[in-house]
């Protein structure tokens, strides 16, 4: 079975038709031969494919209808996620997505900040800063998101709140919130609630961040900083005219793979109670007790906010690179 | 002597454990002291019979031990198990069957796109209950099909990396497309994809901690219930992290000294 072989002629097929560019690169001849073996083949696979989808469907729904006996209310199940909370209120599940896309985007802003402090921190002149940057790389990478978000709620809400005086911040009465904070930030009541999640995920996105920042330094070529020394450029210039136009033509990619992430990952806080879109799927789908559609909603909902991300993410990055393929 | 430790791989081993080590030893220093400002009485002497016990000479796992024997038996249950959905996910993609690659497809960009906890919500409480699966095999196949998905790309990568030339050769010496799969393509793919799959490994430990929330006796949860019990906070997650930290550690030297051996080969 010729993987490769078979994968390359798919694609300068494709290619060929679609745009005509001449792609006949190499083996023409026996191309003909092996087409009918692959055609026959081709069918036999597809049928068998077709077969076991059909009765992985039909099982589901057998043992779904008869096996559990559970009773589909969609229309029910779209109406209780959709009610407006008491006094007309935003519904709770729209809340909840915008406390996601809250979450995500400050997320994103503070991890890109201290991704980029970490990641060039490792190129630094000093020793220590660039081992304790390592070694956050290397820790927070290494244990399990949920433990350092247990271990970091704790320590947030029993050290760092009331350390910065945050605490004294976020009691202050909800009248004093401005229309745009309460955009930006949402319910006053919540913003405790919010900073936690988002300092949470932006510390552990941040050692990715970092991860692809120092990789995409480490690819720029030694002769590049020695030309920007050379010609007497100060160290931040030298950031700003010579490194970073380069790297972030190879960072753009990963960057967007890992803004992704953090949407994603920012589910998983809801288990230290931040009312996002996870929280506040539990709660409905649990209050409710329209377990199988509410969750399958709320998967949706996810996998609509990440697709149409990365989309957009791909557009962007083809802007921010546009003038730096050279580079790439 | 000295020599040893100026060689690549010795270097990388002691950069991956020393040097965490000695700013971890920072950390827990800080932490201590932030933690004296507020009257955190330290119990670390009790954080021992967590992990051992011992009765009338007798040793035990204690429950932090037990919970890790837990999570390595559910990782290394779904790395098999993603081997096969890596595998199967990342031949389907390269093969000319229009619904295998539509499948594989729709696969990977449903498991891109939806975050871990869900798919664990979804099959916990959707697909768990129409199959009849347990919470250990509700686990265990999430799991999977979440590092499957990554792990294909790693598997098309190797496949793709193997010369057409291997390919055609076992195609003309008359092997079946099985055959040639196992006897030539595979063994030639597993070699060169072993440090990565390492990583996958790392990663799939690290992603265990989550089905804690679905009531399972790992490590984690094991953590949480003690300190529900005991009020250790700090002392259980800080030895439960450093227990992770030792684990995924290990596994990465081993693939850092996999890919020293195959540089030196």
């Amino acid at each position: 079975m010729s993987t490769t072989g078979r994968d390359s002629r798919r694609d300068n097929g494709r290619v060929g038709r679609g745009d005509g560019t001449p792609v006949g690169r190499r083996d023409n001849g026996r191309v003909s031969i092996r087409e009918s073996t692959r055609r026959f083949r081709l069918t036999r696979l597809d049928g068998l494919l077709l077969v076991v989808l059909i009765a992985a469907a039909g099982w589901l729904w057998y043992r779904s209808a008869i096996g559990v006996a559970y009773r589909w209310d969609w229309p029910q199940a779209l109406a209780t996620v959709f009610a407006s909370g008491e006094g007309g209120d935003t519904p709770f599940f729209l809340m909840g997505i915008y406390a996601t896309l809250r979450l995500s985007v400050w997320g994103a802003v503070l991890a890109t900040i201290l991704g980029v402090l970490i990641g060039v921190g490792r190129y630094s002149e000093i020793r220590a800063l660039r081992m304790f940057c390592g070694t956050y790389i290397q820790i927070l990478r290494n244990i399990p998101p949920l433990v350092f978000i247990f271990i970091f709620y704790f320590f947030i809400s029993s050290q760092l709140m009331p350390l910065l005086g945050l605490d004294v911040v976020f009691n202050r009465p909800a009248e004093d919130a401005s229309g745009w904070q309460r955009f930006l930030f949402g319910p006053p009541a919540l913003w405790e609630n919010l900073i936690s999640g988002v300092l949470c995920i932006s510390f552990i996105s941040a050692a990715y961040i970092a991860e692809v920042v120092r990789a995409g330094l480490s690819a720029i070529p030694r002769g590049q900083w020695e030309a920007g020394e050379s010609l007497g450029i100060p160290v931040l210039d030298r950031y700003r005219f010579v490194i970073l136009p380069q790297a972030l033509a190879r960072i753009a990619s990963p960057l967007a793979g890992q803004y992704i992430s953090l949407v994603k990952d920012s589910s998983i806080v809801s288990l230290i109670s931040v009312q996002e879109l996870t929280f506040v799927g539990s709660e409905i789908a649990n209050s409710s007790g329209l377990l199988f559609e509410v969750w399958l909603l709320v998967a949706f909902v996810y996998f609509l906010l990440c697709l149409s991300l990365s989309v957009l993410l791909r557009q962007v990055e083809r802007q921010v690179t546009r003038h730096f393929h050279q580079f790439a | 002597m000295i020599g040893v430790l100026r060689r690549p791989w010795v270097r990388r081993v002691l950069s991956n454990w020393i040097q965490p080590a000695a700013i971890a030893g920072i950390l827990v220093f800080a932490v201590t002291r932030g933690a004296e400002n507020i009257n955190y009485r330290w119990q670390w002497y009790r954080v021992g019979d967590f992990l051992l016990t011992s009765e009338n000479g007798a040793w035990s796992a204690g429950p932090l031990v037990q919970g890790l024997f837990v999570t390595l038996e559910i990782s290394i249950l779904s790395l098999l198990l993603t081997l096969v959905i890596g595998l199967a996910t990342a031949m389907l993609r390269l093969s000319s069957s229009v619904i295998g690659r539509g499948l594989a497809r729709g696969y990977l960009e449903l498991i891109r796109n939806t975050p871990l906890l869900i798919q664990l919500y979804v099959m916990y409480f959707v697909l768990g209950p129409i199959l009849g699966w347990g919470q250990t095999t509700t686990a265990i196949a999430c799991l999977a099909a979440f590092q499957g998905a990554y792990t294909s790309e790693i598997f098309r990568a190797g496949l793709r990396a193997i010369p057409r030339g291997q390919v055609e050769a076992g195609d003309s010496l008359g092997l079946s497309r099985v055959d040639n799969y196992r006897y030539v393509i595979l063994p030639q793919v597993i070699r060169n994809m072993l440090p990565p799959l390492t990583n996958e490994a790392v990663s799939l430990v690290k992603n265990s901690s989550i089905v804690s929330v679905i009531a399972i006796f790992d490590l984690t949860t094991q953590g949480r219930n003690l300190i529900a019990d005991t009020f250790l906070t700090f002392e259980i997650w800080l030895t439960v992290a450093a227990i992770y930290l030792v684990v995924t550690l290990a596994l990465s030297t081993a693939a850092a000294m996999a890919e020293r051996r195959k540089a030196g080969a």
